[in-house]
């Protein structure tokens, strides 16, 4: 089975575990451990009905990382990103737009998607606070609950076919 | 190369093992070894369970994939290590999520003399639990006091608006308090007026006192439909939609009077735009309007012309009136100000003198801004300029 590397970046505390342990295990624990330097996640995925599987290797970043991720080991040889943001956190939107627009520029024509993670925080009938400068950037995004799972595996799903798409 | 045979440099890769399992009792916790084609030939240490040997090494080290490049580069830099800190081999597909992953430095070698890449994983410092969990407390720490900042700053913008309309709201009862006494007082005079005509009619034709009074009656009641509209005109409550600009215009210069003289020429390109319609609608209305109340009575001309830019709208209305003197520029957004008329003066017809504060309001109250070009001793008429963002966020 072919394999491919997705990166999970974003800020501190965003829910970039909670994603990966949802997609792979399909449970949420409510309490919050930082990452300290990198997890490797694997979860076999099916780009579409007439594509072969393959297998993700998804990277699990610590957030204080930040921009200096793009300087490290650890980035190099990746297909993909999702940059992950906290959707009650402006500061970090912020962030996971300034890490979408890097990861664009260093590694360019690689599958690209900001994930606005704990919609399932928003109070009843409050629409998410999708930043301006998202909008206007045409990045693609997704709003995700690793919490609920709400779009936690269709991300990937999108991330798998964009991929093969894209013949990468 | 030394020329030795497969069997021999076999022999001694297993000597190694002695050598190795006292590396893993100092904190390697395997060694790993592959050919040029970076495929296992052989693993020693207790993590090395699940590596098989024949495997890609990719596949025994998820953390390698995407690396094989720089393993290969190795060969051309002897010496050279690639170092991947810091990472857990946890958490494969189907595996057991329990308890806490073991985190390793992995670091790949060419070994030139055996033509073999090397790779070496070591026990990750933080693989340590109690330092483990301080790194976590430090961070989680560090999470907290930014979410309190975040909050901090969330307080201070709250506090700002709150100013911002506590100074609204002083000026509105300062309005309130001395602009809507005025057509009061008129109706307090006409009334004394209308009683002293009943009672000598030389005084003056009671039913003219009477109209007066009533004209007041209804500027009194403009005035405080407007106020109405300017207290709602920047509140969020309305939606944000789509509006084709070029059909609003339209309907807006089409649903204004104007004497038969004054002419309204649209120009420019009016595109689509996302925005609140209503104080949208509200302060080209009233710029309009303003332009055709102030052009010259018997050959009126009033321009309204857009200029889109990526962000912005720019429409500037524009009339061949008696313009406005640079001293009155700021006065004229003021609400209830007509420029050069006593409170008796006002009239209806005339407007309350609300319509470019209502225009104001809306503008500030989306980002936007208007301005006001006019030098009556050096050319004809005035030219406001609306700046109205193209887009307003839905949350807005």
């Amino acid at each position: 089975m072919t394999i491919r590397k997705i990166m999970l970046l974003g800020d501190v505390g965003v829910g970039k575990t909670s994603i990966a342990n949802r997609l792979v295990f399909n449970r949420f624990g409510g309490d919050y451990k930082a990452t300290v330097g990198s997890d490797i996640y694997q979860y076999e995925v099916i780009p579409s009905p007439i594509e072969e599987p393959f297998l993700f290797n998804v990277w699990d970043t610590d957030g204080n990382f930040g921009e200096a991720l793009f300087r490290s080991v650890y980035i190099r040889g990746s297909n993909a990103a999702l940059v992950v943001g906290d959707v009650k956190r402006r500061r970090s939107l912020e962030t996971m737009i300034e890490l979408a627009r890097t990861f664009e520029t260093e590694l360019p024509g690689r599958y690209l998607c900001c994930v606005l993670n704990k919609i399932d925080l928003l109070d009843e009938g409050e629409e998410p606070s999708v930043p301006d400068a998202l909008v206007t950037s045409g990045l693609p995004y997704k709003l995700t609950s690793a919490a609920s799972g709400a779009n936690i595996v269709d991300v990937f799903q999108e991330a798998a076919a964009a991929i093969v798409r894209r013949g990468q | 190369m030394p020329d030795v045979s497969q069997d021999e440099r076999w022999t001694e890769l297993k000597s190694m093992t002695a050598a190795s399992e006292l590396f893993a009792a100092r904190g390697a916790v395997a060694f790993i070894w592959a050919n040029r084609d970076l495929d296992v030939i052989d693993a020693v240490g207790p993590l090395t369970g699940e590596v098989v040997v024949g495997t890609a090494l990719t596949l025994a080290l998820p953390a390698l994939f995407g690396l094989e490049t720089d393993i290969q580069g190795l060969r051309e830099t002897p010496g050279a290590t690639l170092d991947v800190p810091n990472t857990s081999l946890r958490a494969l597909q189907g595996g057991d999520d329990a308890g806490e992953a073991p985190r390793v430095d992995i670091t790949v070698v060419w070994d030139e003399q055996n033509e073999l890449f090397t790779i070496l994983l070591v026990r990750a410092l933080s693989w340590q639990p109690l330092q483990r969990e301080l790194e976590r407390n430090v961070r989680a720490r560090r999470l907290a006091e930014s979410m309190l900042l975040e909050q901090a700053e969330d307080m201070r913008e709250t506090n700002a608006a709150l100013a911002r309309l506590n100074q609204e709201l002083g000026e509105l009862v300062h309005v309130i308090s001395h602009d809507l006494k005025a057509p009061m007082r008129a109706m307090r005079y006409f009334a004394d007026d209308l009683e002293q005509s009943l009672r000598d009619p030389a005084t003056g034709e009671p039913r003219a006192h009477l109209a007066r009074l009533k004209a007041q009656s209804r500027r009194m009641t403009a005035m405080l439909t407007d106020l109405v509209a300017f207290a709602k005109v920047d509140r969020k409550s309305d939606a944000v939609t789509a509006v084709d600009t070029n059909v609003l215009i339209e309907e807006v210069v089409a649903s204004l009077p104007r004497l038969a003289s004054t002419t309204v020429h649209v120009s420019g390109a009016w595109p689509r735009i996302t925005t609140l319609t209503v104080p949208f609608d509200l302060a080209l209305r009233n710029l309009i309007e303003n332009a055709i109340r102030y052009a010259k009575i018997d050959d009126g001309r009033v321009t309204v012309d857009c200029k889109p830019t990526p962000d912005w709208l720019s429409i500037t209305v524009s009339d061949n009136g008696p313009g406005i003197p640079r001293e009155h520029h700021a006065a004229v957004f003021q609400p209830f100000t007509q420029l050069g008329k006593s409170d008796a003066e006002c009239d209806l017809s005339e407007g309350t003198g609300m319509g470019l504060a209502l225009v104001k309001r809306a503008a500030e109250g989306v980002g936007g801004k208007v301005t006001l070009t006019s030098n009556p001793d050096r050319t004809v008429g005035a030219t406001f300029r609306l700046a109205w963002p193209r887009q307003i966020a839905a949350d807005f």
